[in-house]
């Protein structure tokens, strides 16, 4: 569902964010990326979302070219961003209006997926409010809640589990695995090696703008014996830091 | 004093436009600044001076051929730094309540062990340098005008450039004190809300009314004979209400070192009463903000009663209307400020007193005479123009956007759409207030069905031109780097040249009309067919420009 080839993104001419990277994340897959800082994490899934353009290779989501038909890739795309503090001045029920409206989204389906969603993340009673007044948590369930109302085939999810209450958290990773299970894809990214080891199919590690593994986390503690997840991450950065 | 300084530079270096690192970019901002500096801050800065020089002359003449009092030599200068210190305080207020409360570096920074004397004196000191270029144009050349035509010598000339740069803090003070007496004691600001903006425009009417009302109404020489004898009751006012303005003017006239260590005195003492103010009540008044979070609670069936689809584009413009008007600083700079455009022309009105030249355009326009005709036809031009670029709506509405404008570029709607609508929502606007505007104008003239219409096509034209052209220049360099709404509009350099190119293109178009009538004999009516035939070549151009070239720009947008 996410074809990446030798995809590159430099900055200013010179600063190589992105280095020749190549993935795929498959139908019914959960894929974690992991990486320290500025390691080119989000400036992978925004060349993803289109919002960089890259410098070459090719991306393809769902199907569609993001460069030749980026409105119907974006279209399957739910993506979070790393910051959840967007429209702040509108009510929380029009900012999931706004969103429900880009994606076409009609208005029983919309109330249904308000409604189902809103439970789940406990926000139900302060839709009518601005969303300047709500914490940093709720603004970012907000942010969850606007990324799936379409039911996007492809989640594209940017540490999406900060900010959030344990409740929450545990209700977000449940319905990643539920919508892998439909036969969707999710890529996200995390800091957090516990949530992607029990969560994920596979994990992508990028560091300095490239990518140094992926596979399954099983396969890599298979490759380094007797070390726990933290250990072998940050022996493979040191390596990489080395070369 | 090192946390001091620091501090400073952070504040003032988080409100700067960052500079584009394109070199084809860097060099189009660099030719708009030096067309800016040719025809706008150059003219201004010689209309002041000509103005303060010309007026002092008169009340010379006055002093010597009608015994006026020799004392009241400065007044011209006085009425013109008092006018720029009640615009400091309108304009001023808005930028301390924003520096202080509600930017986003508060938060970041209230934890840190810094004095809360340290922290707001930084702020007040970056507000006081980030004054508008254009007031100490203004101010630069009012004394220049002054001290060329009496005493000019190092002292006062030295005096003169510290007043330019010291002159603002009495008002800022008045601000300042307005803004902490508001926050710790009362619940007008609650979330940032509009209260406070529209209470603004209350004292900015007050304040209108309440200076022309002393300004008198009497022919321009006979305003000078008053200046002369000191009898403009305005001067009085304001003399209680700005005690510094007179004794620096004081101090360049007669080269009098003891009233301007007065004057400094003054300013230290308001910024040291600021001060112990601010260690008692901005604390606590910062808090109460995070205090304000109150959620309106409704269950969620009523909500969604109202939940209906509607289209991307429309859904869009809600969006962006939405924004505008709940977002203070976006709804006093981008909606209220249309409301200052009568109030501007009827002081020009009421302040020309029996030479009144609205007027006799008026009069002219009414018995149907040709250069009536025509200062109204190019009237119309002009008001739209600047109306629609002064506004800033189109030249901001990228950089309104802020560190979110990648929403822009995630969302599957066409940039092209997206832009449509943006440039949609300036348009209702600025059209709004230049319709209710158009129809006054129509009223008092008395204008014809004809010229109704005439006039009517060439606002809405010169209206969406501009707002285009605004557009466009806000896809090339958005400010999206802002820690407060505020600095999204200022020191916004779109916003500026988008009104500094309406101005020069309204007096390219005015002055040629002019000519072509006047000189070369061209009927009007074949101008006026002329003036809407090249609106709508430029309008198409322009938009043509946006859906290009301003579609590959926000494509080249990274943040």
């Amino acid at each position: 569902m996410i074809e990446v080839e030798n995809v590159t993104k430099v900055f200013n001419d010179t600063n190589k964010a992105v280095d020749n990277i190549s993935f795929q994340v498959n139908k019914g897959e959960i894929v974690g990326f992991i990486g320290p800082n500025g390691s080119g994490k989000t400036t992978t899934l925004k060349l993803l979302t289109g919002i960089y353009q890259k410098d070459s290779g090719t991306i393809k989501v769902a199907g569609y070219d993001i460069d030749k038909e980026p409105l119907e890739a974006k279209k399957n795309i739910g993506y979070i961003s790393d910051s959840p503090d967007m429209f702040l001045r509108l009510k929380g029920i029009e900012f999931l209006n706004l969103i429900a409206d880009i994606y076409n989204v009609s208005t029983t389906k919309r109330k249904e997926r308000i409604k189902e969603l809103t439970k789940k993340f406990g926000l139900e009673d302060i839709l009518d409010s601005e969303m300047i007044s709500y914490s940093h948590g709720m603004r970012q369930k907000m942010m969850v809640i606007a990324a799936l109302i379409h039911e996007p085939d492809v989640w594209i999810l940017d540490e999406p589990l900060i900010g959030l209450d344990p409740e929450s958290a545990h209700g977000l990773k449940e319905m990643m695995k539920e919508h892998a299970k439909k036969g969707h894809a999710v890529l996200f990214s995390t800091h957090v090696l516990e949530v992607a080891e029990k969560l994920c199919d596979r994990v992508l590690i990028i560091d300095k703008g490239k990518i140094i593994y992926q596979g399954t986390l099983k396969e890599l503690k298979k490759k380094y014996t007797k070390k726990d997840l933290e250990e072998i991450f940050l022996r493979m950065v040191q390596d990489e830091d080395v070369r | 004093m090192k946390m001091y300084a620091k501090l400073v530079r952070t504040f003032l270096l988080s409100g700067e436009m960052p500079k584009s690192e394109k070199k084809n970019k860097v060099k189009f901002y660099l030719t708009l600044g030096i067309i800016a500096t040719i025809f706008i801050f150059i003219p201004c800065f010689i209309l002041m001076a000509f103005l303060v020089g010309s007026t002092t002359v008169g009340i010379k003449e006055e002093i010597i051929y009608n015994m006026a009092n020799q004392a009241n030599i400065g007044n011209a200068l006085l009425l013109v730094i008092q006018f720029i210190c009640i615009f400091s305080m309108i304009f001023g207020f808005n930028i301390v309540l924003n520096t202080f409360y509600f930017s986003g570096d508060i938060e970041h920074i209230l934890p840190l062990p810094i004095k809360p004397r340290t922290l707001i004196s930084s702020k007040f000191t970056a507000v006081l340098i980030s004054e508008s270029v254009m007031e100490f144009i203004f101010l630069i050349a009012a004394f220049l005008g002054f001290l060329v035509i009496h005493n000019l010598n190092i002292t006062t000339a030295i005096m003169s450039l510290i007043g330019v740069f010291t002159l603002p803090i009495l008002p800022l003070v008045y601000c300042g004190i307005i803004a902490l007496i508001i926050m710790r004691f009362t619940k007008l600001i609650k979330n940032r809300n509009n209260t406070l903006t529209i209470l603004l425009l209350g004292i900015i009417i007050l304040l209108g009314i309440f200076a022309i009302g002393y300004l008198g109404n009497d022919s321009i020489t006979e305003f000078v004979h008053l200046l002369a004898n000191g009898q403009v009751k305005f001067l009085d006012v304001m003399n209680y209400l700005f005690p510094s303005t007179y004794f620096l003017v004081e101090a360049v006239t007669n080269t009098n070192i003891a009233a301007f260590i007065i004057y400094l005195l003054i300013n230290a003492f308001a910024f040291v009463v600021f001060m112990l103010l601010a260690d008692k009540l901005y604390i606590s008044g910062v808090k109460r903000i995070s205090n304000n979070a109150i959620h309106h609670k409704e269950s969620i069936n009523k909500v969604l009663s109202n939940t209906k689809k509607i289209s991307p584009a429309m859904t869009y413009l809600k969006k962006e209307l939405k924004i505008l008007t709940r977002t203070p600083s976006f709804f006093s700079n981008c909606i209220l400020s249309n409301l200052l455009w009568p109030i501007i022309i009827i002081l020009i009105y009421l302040i020309q007193g029996q030479d009144n030249i609205i007027l006799e355009f008026v009069n002219h326009y009414k018995q149907q005479e040709s250069l009536g005709l025509l200062v109204v036809f190019i009237s119309i031009f002009a008001i739209s123009a600047l109306l629609t670029t002064a506004n800033s709506i189109a030249s901001s509405s990228i950089s309104r956007d802020g560190k979110h404008a990648s929403f822009i570029k995630y969302i599957p709607v066409p940039y092209q759409t997206q832009l449509n609508v943006k440039a949609l929502v300036s348009i209702i606007v600025s059209f709004t207030f230049n319709g209710i505007y158009l129809l006054i104008i129509c009223y008092f003239l008395q204008v014809t069905f004809l010229d109704f219409i005439l006039f009517f096509v060439v606002s809405l034209l010169s209206c969406i031109f501009f707002t285009y052209l605004g557009i466009y220049l806000d896809t090339i360099n958005p400010k999206l780097i802002w820690e407060d709404e505020l600095n999204a509009l200022r020191g916004n350099e779109n916003t500026f040249f988008s009104m500094a190119i309406s101005m020069i293109i309204t007096v390219i178009l005015g002055g040629g009309i002019y000519y072509l009538n006047r000189v070369v004999l061209i009927p009007l009516s074949i101008l006026k067919g002329m003036l809407i035939i090249l609106l709508v070549m430029g309008t198409i151009l322009v938009y043509s420009k946006v859906m290009n070239k301003g579609v590959k720009n926000i494509e080249e947008i990274e943040i």
